[in-house]
């Protein structure tokens, strides 16, 4: 009975199992690198015929034309369009996935209304815009607008102007619409609004702390809660204190000016050795931890090949960024702000030499009161008077907007109905009232269900904005798109996007994934 | 090794990630025996015969069936799936497929007999278990016992030397349980070699040569059926017997 | 209590009807409580406004309506020359000889209750009643008519609705019938109903003009019409007694698209004597030898040698096509230089593609090869797709017959199809490997797969369009000059197949693991998991995800109006409005196209979800 055991005779190579897949993958991968490098090679080639080569120049060089709207009109480099883009794309972004919310949330709600007309409207609202292409939508939209009359200055009594909307309830020159767009009366940030944002942020972590405060109350049995009531009071409280006391902020500059001298004048080294270490440091706890997974009482668990693969692949890719750190001060100095990327200062170091001059004992309101204005002979609405909404910018953003809201308007509807009846029943036995049941059972039920396609929703919102490019409006595409006709540098161009819209749509996941991942643990 | 030895395991060791499954296994399963195998769950019995057919890979140790060692040696490992059939606690039909397709596509495919071969033997075997009209059904459309019962018959379309049996009643309603004990005393009967994962004491009683009992990841204790029921030796098969008998 | 109480005395009495009438309608649905009747009167205000200006801005006689109309054929074909236009009727022709086939063979007829059909009529009727009255201006002629027969066909809804509550048995109708009614119904609009319609004299001058719905599509739509009813007919003659012909119309669906678009469209100008010269030799060597090797190879006591030879043999005709593509023009003496046009590069490597082919199906061999007869079947697969490859490359590499204005013989509604058909169709295999390779066993295939699928999917399709439009050419030039639909098809297909992967993968992982068991436990290869377990059944469990791709797909066409594609929308939005005699219609254009593109999704949202509610009633 008792047959020694020996080890397990190794079959020839090609028939073993764990030796062909890796012989497949291993050759899978570099048929892929062919391919690229086969491509790359080519662009390059036919890039020379051209007389080009790729390069980052256009980076640092001063573009040549104007941008239609932005912080800045002017860019002075390649860069800062592109930044302009970006920041258009984020300014339609963060306005639309707020706006999309709150009609989206409406809709669906109606959606489920038992009275016949709402539920129908929201329904014929729905199929209407959920079955027209977005692009059509918003080019109707841009034309729509294209379409008001102009406004006219009456020159003989000291310009007087006319316009269309809204002259009756408000005072005359408050609202304006034409075929440029809008504008209407605005708080313009001054100087001090950086203060007055500081002052905000502490705002919002008392906030927090009295949410807590008044939900622990609640949990003694001392007082009823209403949180929400004493947390928005009290960032209510610090916002109002705030446009008077905002220069207390001023305490922070030199501590951010100590920083920014932290970062400019410690030598480089440190921070090449000090990232590098992290580098090897992440890569030491990712192996140690999944070792100490596979880790029994009796030693070491087997490690299959795929163990092996995922500990190789953390050691090389660690091993690989510490030398890069190591031997490349370049991108590290401008991290740091030592040096420059693309011809910019733009490392931590001037970041906080920033904030230092911006916290700086400025006195005054954060905010001034605004009434737009028309000025040029093409009665143009003036650039810093009073809030100016573009064509492009309204086109797109009602686009996305109405689109979006459709979305999630039957997200929201699928997320309520998925919640059992029983639930519902559960809740009126228990004596609940209609308003609590809908607070304390159905609503946090639904959200968990509701959240991932919505999620989704503010994804697709965020690139969606990209179609702006049909109304000309100056996000980061349609700028790289003129750049790269300018510059026939292509593929930098190309690679910013992607880069961009990775990192956007990344960082919109994790937000999204985090949110789920913390209610599903509220639920357990 | 001996020579009618269809089934040889040698010290066999799996782990899933930090827990250990099996704890070195040692048994010899002579042609035509049947084994039953007992014991709590997660007590690994479900994984080691899973690693006869090497739906689950050993890490240690030696399996050799019929005398081919289970390696990493792909010849090894189709000769050896053609040779032993597995019944599921599942059923695993392939729901897009008839009851006939079911039987045939695995003798057509990998076998590579013809079509009109295959479904003659497969009429054959649903005659053998039973349900012979059911042929062009769904499996959607069959109780769980039929389905076990079909799945049987997949397994022998093979025609397989052995057969493993993992829990092949567990998901069954009591009333079908009969019905599938019935086919596999049939094929007991007929001598094939079977090992059969079970909490089916009868049965065990009534066909098994052997019975093993298993926990945690090691064979504990192994006998005939009159000496296992009657006169279990080993403190935890007394225990776990009193807790099912 | 000893004496029990009687309540009723008869218990058979016939049920009592629950409580309805439009007073009772309106205090359930409008009016239920003091909020919703404030609900309802604000929300009605609002409708009725707004409806009526609507109307107004529709029926106002300076829309330019008539841009529409007189470009009809610009917005469904482009520029498609009038004396090829048969090309155009043929095309539409076989499409609704395989829909009218079609809908024969998986019997979609079925039956609609009368209540169903009164209750739509009075829809209808009430629904055109209230747009009559709500339209502003005074008592006009069309306003009477157009109120009148509303009322009248609601009325008869209305009146076959009550009629129908005094019946006991529901009586049906046939929906073949109503079908049969609707399209009389057309034939009758198309020879009555006139819109205005833009004619071109013999000096050149235009002028518009109210017309029978454009003349000259009378009487093909008419045909068509009847095409349709008799294709019906005839497949309903012949479900029977044709066991497989759901099978043959998949078939012939799949076919049908390359064909309208390369030969019945495009009108290729095949060169006869190269085909005997040079396709049919290729076909035959090839087809043989392979032929051959397969024979041998799908032996089932074949040895593992087989997987190395075909392995190798993969491997070698790759490389062979990589160089003999990129590297060695025998034109030039540079390796990276490149005169060669699209037809010569096709020319070269009419032969080298059919190797990669016949090595892929080498492989394959084992899994599906076996006995003589498997193995003959086999053979005639691999036979009928080296035909279809090499038809393909002569197609694409031959000329076009016709003679056009522009660049591309598809424009307007006609390419809006064409890319979203086109970039569905061929995403679907890479997609289905993707889906593979993310769900694979093997780390660095599954790397590969995720990081192209997160990527793709996380940058906008228009920036793809933009990448397709200058870097394809940039990665390519030279070699083929590759014309610009092709390239927006490129790059919407690697776009689509993205998504498409992760609604696959949704699929594959709705498989339990035990059917990957219980193939792995009758000893089957990885292949045949694959092609016979995995896959149909993931695929049938993605069915209407894959259809809201095609819908999300068939909107996101419009998007090749920003590169300049003469698609349905650029040609609403940019050609139509610059005609001297359409300046200012811009508006009511991109209302048009928004409408085209709307009845298209609506119809497409709607006959997926009937399809969902029919896969629901399956065997699962």
């Amino acid at each position: 009975m008792t047959t020694a055991i020996q080890r397990p005779t190794r079959p020839p190579f090609y028939r073993d199992v764990t030796v062909l897949k890796w012989v497949f993958q291993i050759v899978f991968l570099i048929g892929i690198v062919t391919v690229f490098w086969l491509l790359g090679s080519f662009s390059i080639a036919n890039l020379a015929k051209q007389n080009l080569a790729v390069s980052w120049d256009f980076m640092a060089r001063p573009v040549g034309f104007q941008v239609a709207e932005g912080f800045t009109t002017l860019p002075e480099s390649g860069f800062q369009a592109l930044l302009v883009g970006i920041t258009n794309m984020l300014r339609v972004t963060i306005s639309g996935i707020l706006a999309a919310t709150i009609l989206g949330v409406i809709i669906g709600v109606s959606r489920l209304s038992h009275n016949w007309l709402v539920n129908k409207l929201a329904t014929v609202y729905i199929e209407t815009i959920r079955n027209i292409p977005l692009l059509v939508q918003i080019v109707f939209w841009g034309i729509v607008v294209s379409i008001i009359p102009d406004i006219v200055v009456d020159e003989t009594s000291d310009g007087s102007l006319k316009s269309l909307f809204g002259l009756r309830l408000l005072p005359e020159g408050w609202i304006f619409a034409s075929p440029k767009g809008f504008a209407m009366p605005w708080l313009v940030p001054t100087d001090g609004r950086w203060q007055w944002v500081g002052f905000m942020i502490v705002g919002a972590v008392a906030a927090l702390y009295a949410y807590r405060w008044r939900i622990r109350l609640q949990e003694a049995g001392t007082a009823e809660a209403r949180a929400f009531l004493w947390s928005g009071g009290v960032l209510v409280a610090f916002a109002i204190v705030g446009t008077f006391a905002h220069p207390v902020m001023g305490i922070f500059g030199p501590v951010f000016g100590f920083v920014a001298a932290f970062f400019q004048n410690t030598p480089i080294i440190i921070f090449q050795i000090v990232l590098a270490g992290l580098a090897v440091g992440g890569a030491y706890y990712i192996i140690k931890k999944r070792l100490d997974e596979l880790r029994t009482p009796a030693g070491l668990g087997k490690l299959t090949d795929d163990d092996w693969f995922r500990l190789a692949m953390a050691a090389v890719v660690a091993s690989g960024l510490a030398l890069f750190f190591l031997l490349q001060s370049g991108p590290v100095k401008a991290i740091v702000g030592q040096g420059t990327i693309f011809g910019q200062e733009i490392g931590l170091s001037q970041l906080f030499t920033g904030l230092e001059s911006r916290f700086s004992f400025v006195s005054g309101a954060p905010f001034d009161f605004s009434l737009p204005a028309i000025d040029g002979r093409f009665n143009n609405y003036a650039a810093d008077a009073g809030h100016v909404i573009t064509r492009a910018y309204f086109a797109l953003w009602i686009g996305v907007v109405l689109y979006t809201a459709a979305f999630i308007g039957e997200a929201v509807r699928a997320g309520v109905l998925a919640v059992p009846k029983g639930q519902t029943e559960a809740g009126f036995a228990v004596g609940l009232r209609r308003s609590q049941l809908l607070r304390m059972i159905v609503l946090p039920q639904a959200f968990r269900i509701i959240l991932p396609p919505v999620g989704n929703q503010y994804l697709n919102l965020a690139k969606n904005t990209s179609l702006g490019i049909a109304v000309a409006y100056p996000d980061i595409v349609q700028v790289g798109q003129t750049i790269f006709n300018q510059t026939g540098q292509t593929i930098p161009i190309v690679i910013s996007w992607m880069a961009w819209y990775s990192f956007v749509s990344l960082t919109l996941s994790a937000i999204v994934n985090r949110w789920n991942k913390k209610l599903k643990l509220v639920e357990r | 090794m001996t020579d009618q030895a269809i089934i040889d395991c040698r010290g066999v060791k799996k782990w899933f990630g930090d827990f250990q499954a099996l704890r070195g296994v040692d048994l010899e399963v002579t042609k035509g025996e049947v084994v039953v195998i007992i014991g709590p769950s997660g007590s690994g019995k479900s994984t080691f015969i899973r690693c006869i057919n090497r739906l689950e890979v050993h890490q240690e140790g030696q399996i050799f069936v019929d005398g081919i060692e289970l390696t990493n040696d792909v010849r090894n490992i189709e000769a050896i799936r053609k040779d032993v059939g597995m019944v599921f606690q599942s059923f695993n039909l392939f729901p897009h497929l008839t009851i006939m397709q079911n039987i045939t596509l695995a003798p057509i495919w990998v076998k590579k007999q013809s079509k009109s071969e295959a479904e003659a033997y497969g009429r054959e075997l649903l005659e053998r278990v039973g349900i012979p009209e059911q042929a062009d059904k769904y499996p959607g459309q069959l109780s769980g016992g039929q389905q076990q019962r079909v799945a049987i018959a997949r397994a022998l379309a093979m025609k397989p030397q052995i057969m493993l049996f993992d829990e092949p009643t567990s998901a069954l309603d009591p009333e079908m349980v009969k019905e599938v004990l019935d086919a596999m005393k049939e094929l007991a009967k007929e001598g094939m070699t079977m090992i059969v994962v079970t909490h089916e004491m009868g049965f065990a009683r009534e066909v098994a040569d052997r019975v093993l009992f298993f926990d945690y990841g090691q064979l504990v204790e192994a006998g005939t059926p009159e000496h296992f029921f009657t006169n279990p030796q080993h403190d935890r098969t007394k225990l776990f017997l009193s807790q099912i008998l | 209590m000893a004496e029990g109480t009687v309540f009723v005395e008869t218990v058979e009495l016939a049920p009592e009807p629950p409580p309805s009438g439009p007073v009772q309608w309106i205090r359930e649905n409008l009016a239920y409580s003091v909020s919703s009747t404030i609900t309802t009167i604000v929300i009605g205000l609002v409708v009725f406004f707004g409806l009526r200006a609507l109307i107004a801005w529709f029926l106002n006689p300076f829309r330019k309506w008539s841009a529409a109309t007189a470009n009809a054929r610009l917005l469904m074909v482009q520029a498609y020359p009038d004396d090829q236009f048969i090309r155009v009727w043929i095309s539409v022709g076989i499409v609704v000889v395989l829909a009218g086939l079609s809908a024969a063979a998986w019997r979609v007829a079925g039956k609609v209750s009368v209540g169903q059909v009164a209750k739509g009529l009075l829809s209808v009727g009430s629904g055109a009643l209230v747009l009559a009255l709500l339209a502003p201006g005074g008592l006009t002629g069309g306003r009477v008519i157009f109120g009148s027969v509303g009322l009248v066909i609601a009325g008869i809804g209305y009146m076959w609705k009550r009629a129908r509550k005094s019946s006991v048995n529901e009586p049906v109708i046939s929906t073949v019938a109503l079908a049969g009614l609707a399209l009389v119904l057309i034939g009758v609009f198309l020879w009555t109903v006139k819109l205005p319609v833009q004619e071109v004299f013999a000096d050149g001058s235009k002028e518009v003009t109210n017309q029978l719905i454009a003349r000259s599509t009378k009487l093909p739509w008419t045909v068509q019409l009847l095409v349709l009813a008799v294709s019906y007919l005839v497949g309903v003659a012949i479900r029977d007694s044709i066991s497989s012909l759901r099978r043959i119309l998949v078939g012939l669906w799949a076919l049908s698209f390359p064909a309208i678009l390369m030969v019945v469209m495009r009108a290729p100008d095949i060169e006869w004597d190269t085909v005997l010269s040079v396709d049919l030799p290729i076909f035959l060597a090839i087809g043989a030898l392979v032929g051959v090797i397969l024979y041998v190879i799908g032996a089932p006591d074949a040895g593992e040698w087989k997987y190395i030879v075909s392995a190798i043999w993969l491997v070698l005709a790759v490389l062979w096509v990589l160089f003999s593509w990129y590297l060695f023009d025998p034109a030039s003496s540079s390796p990276f230089h490149f005169t060669s046009s699209a037809a010569d590069v096709l020319k070269r490597l009419e032969f080298k593609f059919p190797l990669i082919l016949g090595a892929l199906f080498a492989l394959a061999a084992p899994s599906f090869g076996g006995a003589r007869a498997a193995r003959l079947r086999y053979i005639g697969v691999w036979l009928g797709a080296l035909v279809l490859l090499i038809m393909s490359f002569r197609l694409g590499a031959a000329s076009s017959l016709l003679e056009l204005s522009g660049t591309a013989f598809v424009g307007g509604l006609s390419l809006t199809f064409t890319l979203a058909i086109a970039a569905i169709v061929l995403s679907f295999p890479l997609g289905v490997l993707l889906a593979l390779g993310r769900a694979s066993t093997m780390p660095i295939v599954r790397m590969i797969s995720t990081t192209y699928i997160e990527l793709v999917r996380s940058v906008p399709l228009i920036t793809w369009l933009y990448i397709g439009s200058n870097l394809l050419n940039l990665f390519l030039a030279g070699v083929v000059d590759i014309f610009s639909v092709v390239r927006a098809i490129t790059a919407m297909t690697l776009f689509s197949a993205a998504y498409l992967a992760e609604n696959v993968r949704g699929g594959l992982q709705s498989i339990p693991k035990g059917q990957y068991e219980a193939a792995d436990a009758v000893g089957m290869s990885v292949v045949q998991k694959t092609v016979l377990i995995t896959l149909p059944q993931a695929l049938k469990a993605v069915i209407p995800a894959l259809v809201g791709q095609v819908i999300s797909l068939f909107k996101d066409t419009s998007l090749v109006s920003i590169i300049g594609l003469f698609d349905l929308l650029y040609i609403a939005r940019n050609v139509i409005p610059g005609q001297s005699a359409n300046i200012g219609s811009i508006l009511e254009l991109t209302v048009v196209a928004a409408a085209i593109y709307w009845i298209f999704t609506f119809t497409f949202s709607r006959s997926s979800m009937r399809l969902e509610r029919r896969l629901g009633l399956g065997t699962r």
